[in-house]
């Protein structure tokens, strides 16, 4: 992979890497034929961030390993992960780079698995910053942002003053939507003392927001860590920025897009006992001995469709393979690629994620299913998350396949059959093949 | 208990978040005590050495369009409480370019100070910023308290210099030392000290004035009769001093006026306090109803 | 308590006065140097030399020659003792570091020989700050014998240029190794981090080269640890020069312009890292 940045682009780029900065300690460089991606997933799987620089952003962009007759031999570029505290010195000072930095060349050797960024500066100095990386297929998010009900699209600059009313010490935010009006307020958790935490709300009128879409009133919390990340990104490109977002419990997506580039940020909400209802959490049963995952597991429609899953079952390998899957045609039959290379990585591979959110796991195989009016009728009023489940459940098993596919051709490759069959015996579209396994996630998104 | 309040005037906001600003650098929780007439902010520190106490009192009439309060009962039209100033602080800072900004006591999961900014917006309709600051309902039985401070008794009365000049000199000397002297006389003139093993630093300011004493004090100040020249000294924790200092706008605004004053209260021989006095007000000018003048009172007192 | 009035009267005898009307030309200097807690000053009729030392690899000199000051006088024919640095840049700035323009701290110092405090009188707007500093017995001073003659490579940059690269340092690093060369890469600032490797090339040609005089290709390795100070200096500087010797010490000389447009000089010596085989390099 080679590409050159050109001076006036460099702003935009270091604003994306410290944007991702927020989301995790590593982050992955991504090289696609229609253009850059970055990727970065947190330990707890609770956020997601993907920025695309497509090769129009560039002023010179070759995604493959090296020469054209590697082109020939259909060598892929190697997705390179990368510790962002090595990469965030490289662009510091976003706005010195602009000034000082005439272009930035970055090229990958994978002889030595090293990634240059190499910054051509004023008066003939040049910068190269050789850094190591790993090679290894990334994380990432499916998230069907097409069907979410409500749609609102606003200012960054909007968002931005909505955002400073709320001290820097906030971590949480709810956002509550009707078709009448836009509410962000402070969250704060229920064991904090009330009587130190101060509280902030904000009204908006819909005719304030570009676009505002809302089908489906709803109360959604989420961290705000990576949406300063996100904001600060947006305002260098100064494109508006568009949410999407469904109930509490399910995934909202902050995103950004231009000419030439688009950018994600997916955090995964906060579900609460009040807000949770029925469809949301389609009919499951609980495998467990558990009190609490009994009281979760409504059992009155028995439809198979769905399982609750408890956390005997997310252990170790299995965890790791059902949350990933190579991609490489090479990497196919090394089963035990992902635990190896997670050795250092995040705890999500190793599957501590899970065993986090233990007892309060529940986890629905069928997630799309929006019949809202139903819902309510149905509603259980005994669903109960606490935030890492929501993390994890909700993110993963709802919403998100992780995959080591691009977005773009969105093919799942379930490595381990063993933990396929494991994960998703109870479910009717479970397969053991990859063909099964691409209609499986279709059916999800679509 | 019933309590709302309305602020309109831009000014009037500015000059009331300043002084909430500087009680929130003083003290971390504090007591506001409202009547018809009158907020107060009160900080009683109990320690008995080297403690700090704040007492600042503000007309309602120069700050507020509306402000309707009720007691507990119409014999005792007081409401006490707890809160923290930071809060309260943070809550006005993000008002500042309000069209209003109202005040009231609610119970929303606790007893609240419910601050409502409406600040302009894209649309035809207000952004409306509502802040719940969680309060304590201070008892009537704890209320004596918080009397307000009887005039001390000071051997000298000084105005302070030029701020910057004055933290400047305190932000060093607390690089050298843990308690500063305070040296003050009747002519005007006041010394900074410290001394260590290391060093010894002296700041001599002198043509500060003393402000005249009010005719009708009735408190018998040992100043009167005292020797001009003479000087009264305490010693006190220099970061309590500083804390007060910085927390201050060095270059304050042109629609202010501030003045700083201490006074260093001795019993017999050895200074028990200084108390600092900082006044700020409102030029006339930018309201109707005359100079809104605040007196904030710092006591500090010394170690031992 | 105006400063004629106070400072020394004509009885005593002092073996060091001086007097400066602005008494951030020295404090800024002292500060280029401030990187331990003492400092031994040594004074001639030429002037002040505030020398700094550290782990016996790093010394550092703040040159003050007595045209910088107003009034400048030895009475022996050098005073010599060492004072507890950071109290006596509180002192210098005790009426702030960043004085507003027009504004200027008015400084007399004296010091009545060995075993006395070092006495200074400021004065800002009529406000007046005596302070006495006490002196300790000088230690001996590290001689690092950098001569002229066996310099081998010498560059004379821009400060600007360098200030960048001193600010980002990977100080994960533990060494900076400095190459200098007749040929490419002429001179290179490397760094080796936990996250990889890191080179910052000069052409000789730059814009910011004002001189380069280099003989021979020479890699040395400089613990980073000891050359970050220098960074203070550095930030007041407009030029630097790079020497290095045939032992690989490097010497770095900072020359500062004041307010006044008044040139001073400060300078830090340092020992290459030893611990380096010719393999490693």
């Amino acid at each position: 992979m080679k590409c050159v940045i050109g001076g006036g682009h460099l702003r935009v780029f270091g604003r994306a890497i410290h944007a991702i900065a927020r989301i995790s300690d590593e982050f992955w460089f991504d090289p696609v034929e229609k253009g850059l991606a970055l990727r970065s997933v947190n330990s707890s799987r609770s956020a997601c961030a993907y920025i695309f620089f497509s090769s129009m952003f560039f002023q010179h962009y070759c995604w493959t390993a090296g020469s054209k007759s590697c082109q020939r031999e259909k060598q892929l570029p190697l997705p390179c992960k990368l510790i962002i505290k090595s990469v965030l010195p490289v662009f510091r000072c976003v706005n010195m780079l602009e000034r000082n930095v005439e272009k930035c060349n970055i090229y990958t050797n994978i002889n030595d698995r090293h990634i240059t960024f190499q910054l051509i500066c004023k008066h003939g100095i040049v910068k190269t910053h050789n850094l190591t990386f790993q090679e290894c297929d990334p994380l990432q998010a499916v998230f069907a942002k097409h069907m979410c009900p409500n749609v609102l699209k606003l200012q960054s600059r909007l968002l931005t003053d909505i955002m400073i009313h709320f001290p820097m010490s906030q971590e949480e935010v709810t956002l509550a939507v009707t078709p009448m009006k836009v509410c962000f307020k402070s969250y704060t958790e229920e064991d904090t003392d009330f009587s130190k935490a101060m509280h902030t709300e904000i009204q908006l009128n819909p005719d304030e927001f570009d676009y505002f879409q809302v089908g489906v009133d709803s109360e959604v919390t989420f961290c705000l860590k990576e949406l300063r990340g996100l904001l600060a990104f947006s305002e260098a490109t100064s494109t508006p920025v568009s949410i999407h977002f469904d109930r509490s419990g399910k995934p909202i997506a902050f995103s950004i897009e231009d000419m030439v580039l688009e950018a994600s940020f997916i955090l995964a909400t906060l579900s609460d006992i009040e807000n949770e209802t029925a469809s949301e959490q389609p009919p499951r049963f609980s495998q467990g001995q558990d009190s609490k995952s009994e009281k979760t597991s409504v059992d009155r429609d028995s439809n198979s469709e769905a399982i609750a899953s408890r956390k005997p079952q997310w252990n170790g390998n299995s965890q790791n393979t059902e949350l990933v899957a190579p991609r490489s045609p090479l990497a196919k039959q090394e089963i035990k690629i992902i635990p190896k290379i997670s050795n250092k990585d995040t705890t999500g591979t190793e599957g501590t994620t899970i065993t986090e959110t233990d007892d309060y796991t529940m986890l629905e195989a069928r997630p799309t299913h929006f019949d809202y009016h139903k819902s309510k009728l149905l509603h259980t009023g005994i669903g109960f998350c606490t935030w890492c489940i929501t993390c994890v459940v909700s993110y993963l098993y709802k919403y998100c396949i992780f995959q080591f596919h691009s977005l773009f051709f969105g093919a799942v490759s379930f490595k381990e059959k063993d933990a396929i069959n494991h994960i998703l015996h109870s479910l009717a579209t479970a397969s053991d093949t990859e063909e099964d396994s691409v209609n499986m996630q279709r059916s999800q998104v679509l | 208990m019933r309590f709302r309040a309305k602020i309109v005037d831009l000014a009037c906001l500015n000059h009331f978040s300043r002084v909430v600003n500087t009680v929130a650098r003083l003290a971390k929780t504090c007591t506001l005590r409202l009547t018809a007439d009158k907020l107060y902010f009160i900080l009683s520190d109990k320690v008995a050495n080297g403690g700090v106490s704040v007492w600042c009192e503000l007309c309602q009439g120069n700050f507020f369009d509306e402000f309707q309060m009720e007691g507990v009962a119409a014999e005792h039209n007081e409401i006490y409480l707890e809160l923290v100033p930071e809060n309260l602080s943070r809550a006005l800072k993000t008002a500042q370019n309000a069209k209003t900004v109202k005040i009231k006591l609610t119970n929303k999961h606790c007893p609240c100070l419910t601050v409502a900014v409406e600040l302009p917006s894209l649309s035809s309709s207000s952004r409306i910023v509502t802040h719940d600051i969680p309060v304590g309902v201070i008892p009537r039985r704890l209320w004596n308290d918080f009397r307000e401070p009887g005039v001390p008794d000071f051997d000298v009365s000084i105005y302070l210099p030029v701020l910057k000049t004055m933290k400047s000199v305190v932000e060093r000397m607390k690089n050298l030392s843990n308690c500063i002297v305070i040296e003050a006389n009747l002519s005007g003139e006041m010394n900074l000290k410290i001394e260590t093993d290391l060093v010894s630093v002296t700041t001599h300011f002198k043509d500060l004035g003393n402000p005249p004493w009010a005719s009708d004090d009735e408190c018998q100040s040992s100043a009167q009769g005292r020797d001009l020249e003479s000087m009264a000294e305490a010693r006190i924790d220099i970061k309590k001093l500083l804390q007060l200092l910085a927390g201050q706008q060095v270059n304050p605004t042109k629609a202010l006026c501030n003045s700083w004053t201490a006074q260093l209260c001795c019993m017999n021989v050895k200074c028990f306090a200084v108390q600092i006095i900082y006044r700020t007000c409102l030029e006339p000018l930018s309201r109707m109803k005359g100079a809104s003048q605040v007196v904030v009172y710092v006591t500090i007192r010394t170690g031992v | 308590m105006p400063l004629s009035t106070q400072p020394p009267a004509s009885g005593e005898r002092y073996v060091l006065t001086a007097s400066l009307d602005n008494a951030r030309h020295l404090s800024s200097l002292l500060r280029a140097v401030h990187f331990q807690d003492h400092a031994t000053c040594f004074a001639t009729a030429n002037g002040i030399k505030v020398t700094v030392e550290d782990a016996k690899c790093l010394q550092a000199n703040a040159f003050i020659q007595a045209e910088i000051f107003q009034e400048f006088a030895v009475q022996e024919e050098s005073v010599m003792f060492r004072i507890n640095l950071a109290v006596l840049l509180d002192c210098l700035t005790i009426f702030g570091s960043s004085s507003l323009p027009g504004t200027s701290t008015a400084l007399r110092m004296c010091y009545r020989g060995y075993g006395y405090p070092l006495m200074l009188f400021l004065e800002e707007g009529g406000v007046v700050t005596v302070c006495k500093i006490n002196t300790q017995e000088p230690e001996e001073l590290l001689d690092f014998d950098f001569c002229s003659t066996n310099v081998v490579n010498k560059i004379i940059l821009q400060s600007e240029g360098l200030r960048e690269a001193f600010a980002e340092l990977d100080m994960t690093s533990e060494v900076l190794q400095i190459t200098m060369s007749p040929n490419k890469p002429y001179f290179r600032l490397s760094t080796f981090g936990n996250a990889g490797s890191a080179h910052l090339d000069y052409p000789r040609d730059s814009d910011l080269m004002e001189a380069f005089h280099c003989n021979q290709t020479q890699t040395n390795r400089y613990k980073i640890s000891l050359l970050k100070p220098s960074t203070k200096a550095l930030a007041l500087s407009c030029k630097v020069s790079i020497r290095t010797d045939t032992r690989g010490f490097l010497s770095l000389q900072y020359m500062i312009r004041n307010e006044d447009g008044q040139i001073c000089f400060v300078e830090y010596y340092c020992c290459p890292d030893e611990d380096v085989t010719e393999a490693d390099l």
